[in-house]
């Protein structure tokens, strides 16, 4: 991974991280730590920013920014999966290298600091839908159980087992709070349709035409209408999985902390 | 926009040179940091007045007289500003690390992260509100070309110009400081790659919705490709270690009892 | 320096240039013209559209009507609109509300499929919500295929009277009357605040400490990985512990508050209605194309047909109609002209015979002139991997119905 794992290290070394330690003794030195970690977290949360905007909208956007899209089926599942894709490999470096257990927190709390200020700029401001249309989802109860998951066990693995897996189960119970009004049912001309759906036809989205909501459909197995704790199901193993697949992405993109003498 | 930098640099490298205080008065970022925050905010507005005004219809007078001059202009500017500040920090090169000494060598850092900061802070301003503003734009209008206004503010000028720093960024560290001379550092290289990328893979974008895409989705596998090389922004991480390991050990030598300023 | 002073400059000129089309505010939606010629050709023909009132205040009610022929020349390679297609309106944005919508009497809340050669007659009721100058469009979105834009109608929009904001108001089944601009809002505000604080709070408790990212590198680095967990503390494991359960605990109790509150809810309605198509009217004219020029360097297109009248009236040759341009033919002057209508042609259309009397056979040369051609591009043609054209003949009896039928076939361009 870096020097840290190599068994063997250099006298020098020895001596060079003795310093080091001291140094955390040294109020002068510590000044500048704290003032580079203050950079640190300006620039990495500021880069996170624009990573997860380009991540999330175009992996579950549609989604996030139409209420008329929030379903009982896709959305709970595309959510979850793309959040936790892009948390992982974050969550593995910051995890390994200095402990500390925040990525999954810093990036669904700042997407929900973004995409509101985006909504408003873009949504509402720019193409003038109203907000009760266009607010964003929230993740980040589900940031929280992730990170602290794996405070509690101290195991990417384990941690991965229950975060990953509340992560993706939780998403429709966790939005349910402020969702809820918009599933009540109208009637519009002898049809039936809920809220979402009535706001969906009355503000206009020219390309956007009903058929190119990615939504539940009935079938013939949808017994009972059990779709919502399925999905629940389904959506904590996808998140597990995926969940592990990219800390995996995140060990090799970590161990790549190196130098090249050449590009090829 | 690094010119700044290298010229400070340049200039006041043989000066009293103090180990503490370069970010809290960091007039570079500040300044830079406005600009780009006035830059963003300029083309926003402009956004806002223009582009369902004037902006809807590539075949339109209106659309050549006030969209095409801005996105040709933005590619002079982005493309003289790129190659021009690369090639002068690349011959303006510095080889022998040896000559650099470990006060001027923590002063090169803080300048780095300053200018990773600037970054930031437009990466973030593109985050915050470019990214969205193209999926609102084409869920309430109707795709003509190429060239519809939020197009020419992301994909001609926002992502391009993270690049247009990010590139003259990576040439001044690996020219400026001792650790990364001489050599490529990996996952700095994967970060400018990634963002890079994201121009040609455009193209790709741009081929396909004139084929096989003809659909506002925004999360179509189409998209993938620009959601791919986003993921280069995880070796940030490595890259954040990397400056680590050798900035930490500098502070903790230079601020050491004892050391003794070269 | 110069750099800089090069950027405010620059900065200036763009303000300097925002200025001055401030005035100008107006939006439209359009596309009518960045389509390929023989796509616009041979997909959709769209006519008799209607928009009423033109100058209307914030709240009022516009209705747009009109018809359309879906083509028998339909290209094979697009997604068919004999699939999905959805009747849309074309505004930017929600510059309007959609308050119904129906083709052929069935309401159109949701998509549905046409059938070729066939007619639909359409109408949308919006209601202004943005001030401001629309080119108003109707549209059909035909799934994987794209949109399929009809001409616009410019429709002035007034600031209302009153300065109270817009609402939209609408009854819901359970009996309440809710305003959909903001209908529910206050719980999406409060449930984002607590959130946001839970956040917020869970990241200062461990970004707000004096050691942070350098520190603790230092530390792992020092002792090594296997023994990183010691930077782990008992209040970590605490804090964690509090965050997690406190975590689930507002979770389900938010989920429960919901359900109490608001018992009744359905999922998201979706799926395919049908409409009854209604046949073209023709009338008993036999219409064969034998050929089909158009200018390159010009603004015309000419067909050569052969027209065999099977009617018992004389038939008058009125108009043609290609990619939503009107050509109608001054001799004859028939055919409706709306307010507010655009791409019409007035005396556009030339035939070398205007009336084919019952029974007879002619050989006729139309010739479809203006400079609309030229203006919507339609020389473009020349860059199309499939040159052929599509387009709808209107003529009328001598009891003055109307009849129409779709012509189409090969076009080639003449260079000089």
């Amino acid at each position: 991974m870096s020097e840290t794992q190599t068994a063997e290290i250099t006298e020098v070394e020895a001596k060079a991280r003795l310093l080091d330690l001291k140094s955390l003794d040294n109020p002068k030195a510590m000044k500048l730590y704290r003032r580079f970690d203050g950079i640190i977290i300006l620039v990495l949360f500021l880069f996170i920013v624009l990573g997860i905007q380009i991540h999330f909208t175009l992996t579950a956007g549609d989604w996030d920014y139409w209420i008329d899209w929030r379903d009982r089926r896709w959305w709970p599942l595309v959510a979850p999966f793309s959040l936790l894709l892009f948390i992982a490999p974050f969550q593995y470096g910051l995890w390994a290298r200095v402990r500390l257990p925040v990525a999954g927190t810093a990036v669904t709390l700042l997407l929900c600091l973004v995409s509101w200020v985006s909504r408003y700029f873009n949504f509402y401001e720019f193409t003038h839908f109203p907000m009760s249309f266009v607010f964003p989802s929230t993740y980040i109860a589900l940031g929280i159980l992730l990170d602290c998951s794996l405070v509690v066990t101290r195991s990417l693995l384990v941690s991965s087992v229950i975060g990953g897996g509340l992560f993706g189960a939780l998403v429709y119970p966790l939005n349910w709070a402020f969702m809820a009004p918009y599933k009540v049912p109208v009637e519009l001309h002898g049809m039936l349709m809920s809220v979402a759906d009535l706001m969906g036809y009355q503000y206009v989205r020219t390309t956007t035409p009903e058929y190119l909501r990615i939504i539940e459909e009935s079938t013939l197995r949808t017994f009972g209408g059990s779709v919502t704790p399925l999905t629940a199901v389904f959506s904590g193993l996808c998140g597990m999985v995926i969940y592990m697949i990219f800390l995996w992405v995140g060990s090799r993109v970590n161990a790549m902390e190196k130098f090249t003498k050449r590009i090829v | 926009m690094a010119t700044e930098n290298t010229q400070s640099i340049a200039l006041d490298s043989s000066a009293d040179s103090k180990v503490e205080g370069h970010f809290k008065r960091n007039r570079f970022v500040y300044g830079f940091g406005a600009l780009v925050v006035a830059i963003g905010a300029a083309l926003r507005i402009y956004l806002d007045t223009m582009g369902f005004s004037v902006g809807t219809d590539f075949y339109s007078d209106e659309f050549q007289v006030y969209w095409m001059p801005l996105l040709y202009g933005e590619l002079i500017l982005l493309g003289g500003f790129t190659v021009i500040l690369s090639t002068y920090l690349w011959l303006t090169r510095e080889t022998d690390a040896s000559a650099i000494s470990k006060e001027l060598e923590l002063k090169r850092y803080w300048k780095m992260l300053s200018i990773f900061s600037v970054m930031a802070i437009w990466g973030g301003l593109i985050g915050a509100n470019a990214i969205e503003s193209d999926a609102a734009w084409h869920q309430v209008t109707i795709r003509d070309t190429d060239f519809t206004p939020t197009h020419i503010i992301i994909f001609y000028f926002a992502l391009p110009a993270l690049t247009a720093m990010l590139v003259p960024a990576f040439i001044w560290v690996h020219t400026r400081v001792p650790a990364y001379m001489n050599k490529i550092s990996i996952p700095f290289l994967a970060v400018v790659c990634g963002i890079l990328m994201i121009m040609p893979n455009y193209g790709f974008n741009e081929w396909g919705h004139t084929f096989f895409y003809a659909e506002e989705l925004f999360a179509a596998p189409i998209h993938y490709g620009f959601v791919f090389l986003g993921w280069s922004l995880f070796f940030l991480i490595p890259l954040a270690m990397q400056i680590i390991s050798h900035m930490a050990r500098l502070i903790s030598e230079t601020t050491a009892e004892g050391y003794q300023a070269s | 320096m110069n750099k800089l002073l090069a950027k405010k400059k620059w900065f200036g000129a763009l303000l300097a240039s925002m200025m001055l089309v401030m005035m100008a505010g107006e939006a439209s939606a359009h596309g009518e013209r960045a389509q390929l010629a023989s796509m616009r050709m041979r997909t959709v023909h769209w006519f008799d559209t209607k928009v009423e009132p033109l100058n209307v205040k914030v709240g009022d009610i516009v209705t747009v009507t009109g018809k359309l022929v879906t083509s028998e020349w339909w290209p094979n390679q697009l997604a068919s609109i004999e699939d999905t297609v959805f009747l849309n309106i074309g505004v930017p944005g929600p510059a309007f509300l959609r308050l119904d919508s129906e083709v052929n009497g069935v309401p159109m809340m949701r998509s549905t499929a046409f059938p070729f050669g066939k007619v639909y007659e359409y109408k949308t009721v919006i209601r202004a919500r943005v001030a401001g100058r629309y080119h108003v469009h109707p549209i059909l979105n035909v799934k994987d295929a794209g949109a399929l834009v009809d001409k616009g109608t410019w429709v002035e929009v007034a600031e209302n009277d009153s300065a109270a904001p817009f609402v939209n108001e609408y009854t819901t089944m359970p009996g309440d009357t809710i305003n959909l601009e903001t209908y529910a809002l206050g719980g999406v505000y409060t449930w984002h605040l607590i959130w946001i604080a839970m956040g917020v709070a869970y990241i200062v408790f461990w970004l707000v400490r004096k050691e942070l990212f350098i520190p603790r590198f230092i530390r792992i680095r020092s002792v090594g990985n296997d023994r990183a967990n010691e930077l782990m503390t008992k209040r970590d494991f605490v804090g964690g512990s509090i965050f997690f359960t406190l975590t689930l605990a507002i979770i389900l109790g938010g989920y429960l508050w919901a359900e109490n509150k608001y018992p009744i809810t359905i999922p998201l309605q979706t799926g395919k209605v049908e409409v009854p198509p209604i046949d073209v009217p023709t009338g008993d004219l036999e219409i064969v194309v034998d050929s089909a020029t158009y200018k390159l360097a010009g603004r015309s297109l000419t067909m050569n047909l052969t027209l065999t009248n099977n009617n018992k009236s004389p038939i008058r040759l009125a108009e043609f109609l290609t990619a939503n341009i009107r050509f109608m033919n001054p001799e004859v002057n028939e055919g409706e002209i709306y307010e507010g209508e655009e791409m019409v042609a007035k005396a556009g259309l030339t035939a070398s015979v205007n009336t084919i009397a019952p029974g007879k056979t002619v050989k006729v040369e139309l010739v479809a002139s203006d400079a609309l051609w030229e203006q919507y591009r339609m020389t473009g043609m020349i860059n199309d991997p499939d040159s052929r054209f599509a387009g709808l003949i209107f003529y009328y009896d001598d009891n003055g119905e109307r009849y129409f039928q779709e012509v189409g076939g090969s076009i080639l361009p003449e260079f000089f």
